[in-house]
């Protein structure tokens, strides 16, 4: 996904989290999540697993 | 200062043969836990008065012959970020209102006192469990006891620092991730997280509801039993808690492993490109001498390991994003930096993202029960490295850094940290040992065996402080 995102959408998306959220961040915070946004959301793209098209989430959760 | 016992079950002797009283043992251990303060800072808060009030009535127990169990008499530390009725609690944090801390014990704080314990202290911690030390908020750093320019591991830190320096004889830390195992790891001690809901979380700051545990750490595989046979046990007032017949700790601590099946989890966690080359042949050389002692070795592959990982990871910082929202909304700058920017990724998820993590976790379960039918415990590296220094980290995001800890946080499973030996920087190293859901007993015999035919966790940093050494 990195590759697919420009700094300009990537900026786009972020600032459009932090006025959701109502996050207010100092410039070294933006800039972390600017630079690591891409990479958070590829991250997260590897929990699309086909085995899991299926499966019922954990959401009621026991060990057992 | 004399000498001292090195674990639970070498001072429960001498308490009850006199060597030794718990008052002469808990101010022993308290001057020497004011003396590393300002090298290790392994404590918070340190509890002289109601610890010494705790010793004297534990001595007026033995002698009048009432006999509570092996923690009688004991010095036991808290991580601070359980409450206890006569200290603080701050999770390490000026964020977390001083009012939540006004309330009475924890439960397993509680159990800890029924079983005659003295509480020395409370430990340091990352902040909320989370992050990395920022000494900008006036909280002490806690540094590794074997090279103090070194990070202890966390988020339990003061707990394995404390343990290692024989500054108390066990305590307690809690896991997410990995931070009970982490700091166990890096201080060279051995600690459990046990089952999900075996020991209840009543009276913790939450990190990740469905991911944390409140577990013991101590010297041995031994003390850890011990331990955990006191605090395991069902609690209403823990929506997590597992109502279920609490299994014996300490049934299979026979130093055999005759029998069992251990299984090295290749994929992943031994072929991974980060671990560190000493950290594998200390796992693998302790593999071997459990094969020696008559264990059956195989190899076998977790599917999906690190996509459970990164649900670990999505799970625990949404759980936490949750519960932050409203601090990170209107007093951010009062937060470390690492701790509100680790807690705030979780703001770039979305809500799908989350039920995924889920969704992963039910097939990692699967796929674990399914690797667990042929065997009785997984090894493997619980960190990819020794303990990182200070200096690397401001270079080395650690999210590039492969975790084998959360997956079993994800999945519930029982799973220990003990150490296997030294790098060649003289930094320990450390295997992980991992169960089936209430199977912590197979989990202790491996561990014990092991500690039977090794040293490694009698070890002590060789760290000296204005004449005090450890």
């Amino acid at each position: 996904m990195s590759e697919e995102m420009d700094r300009e959408s990537i900026i786009k998306a972020v600032d459009e989290i932090l006025r959701t959220h109502n996050l207010p961040v100092d410039k070294e915070d933006y800039e972390w999540m600017v630079n690591n946004y891409p990479k958070i959301r590829e991250m997260v793209g590897k929990l699309r697993i086909p085995e899991a098209r299926y499966v019922s989430p954990a959401l009621v959760f026991s060990p057992l | 200062m004399g000498e001292m016992p090195l674990t639970i079950e070498e001072a429960a002797g001498w308490l009850r043969s006199g060597k030794i009283t718990s008052q002469e043992l808990t101010a022993a251990l308290l001057a020497r836990a004011h003396a590393y303060q300002d090298t290790v800072g392994a404590f918070i808060t340190l509890m002289d008065e109601s610890a010494l009030a705790e010793a004297k009535a534990a001595d007026t127990n033995f002698a009048a012959g009432i006999d509570k169990g092996p923690l009688q008499g004991i010095p036991i530390g808290v991580k601070d970020i359980i409450a206890t009725i006569d200290a603080p609690s701050t999770a390490n944090s000026n964020v977390l209102d001083p009012a939540w801390g006004n309330r009475e014990d924890a439960t397993v704080v509680k159990k800890l006192r029924q079983a005659g314990a003295v509480i020395v202290g409370k430990l340091s911690l990352n902040e909320f469990a989370i992050g990395w030390p920022d000494p900008t908020t006036g909280f002490r750093v806690p540094r590794n006891p074997w090279n103090v320019a070194h990070s202890p591991g966390g988020s339990s830190s003061g707990t394995g620092i404390a343990v290692a320096l024989g500054l108390i004889l066990g305590g307690l830390g809690t896991d997410t991730g990995g931070s009970i195992r982490f700091p166990a790891a890096f201080c060279g001690i051995s600690g459990i997280k046990q089952t999900f809901g075996l020991v209840s979380k009543e009276g913790c700051v939450p990190l990740g509801y469905s991911l944390d545990h409140i577990g013991p750490m101590a010297r041995s595989v031994y003390d850890c039993a011990v331990m955990l046979q006191v605090l395991a046990g069902y609690d209403p007032l823990d929506p997590c808690s597992l109502n279920v017949a609490v299994p014996e700790m300490l049934a299979g601590l026979d130093g055999s492993v005759e029998g069992l099946t251990i299984g090295l989890p290749i994929p992943y966690f031994f072929d991974n490109p980060a671990l560190d080359p000493e950290v594998k042949a200390g796992v693998l050389g302790a593999v071997d001498l459990l094969k020696e002692a008559g264990a059956k070795v195989v190899e076998v592959a977790l599917s999906y390991a690190e996509e459970g990982s990164i649900a670990q990871r999505v799970t625990m910082f949404s759980e936490a994003f949750a519960y932050h929202e409203g601090d990170l909304q209107t007093k951010p700058e009062i937060y470390g930096r690492y701790t509100r920017r680790s807690i705030r990724e979780a703001a770039l998820y979305t809500g799908a993202d989350y039920v995924q993590a889920q969704r992963v976790r039910s097939v990692i379960k699967q796929k674990l029960a399914g690797v667990m039918q042929g065997v009785d415990v997984l090894v493997m590296p619980t960190a990819a490295s020794p303990a990182p220094s200070f200096a690397d980290f401001e270079t080395n995001s650690t999210k590039d850094v492969p975790s084998f800890c959360g997956l079993f946080n994800l999945t519930g499973s029982p799973a220990m940290s003990i150490p296997v030996g030294f790098s060649s920087r003289g930094l320990p190293l450390s295997m992980q040992i991992v169960g089936k859901p209430l199977a912590e007993s197979t989990v202790f015999k491996v561990g014990h065996a092991y500690q039977q035919r090794t040293n490694w966790h009698l070890k002590v940093p060789e760290l000296t402080v204005e004449g005090v050494s450890a």
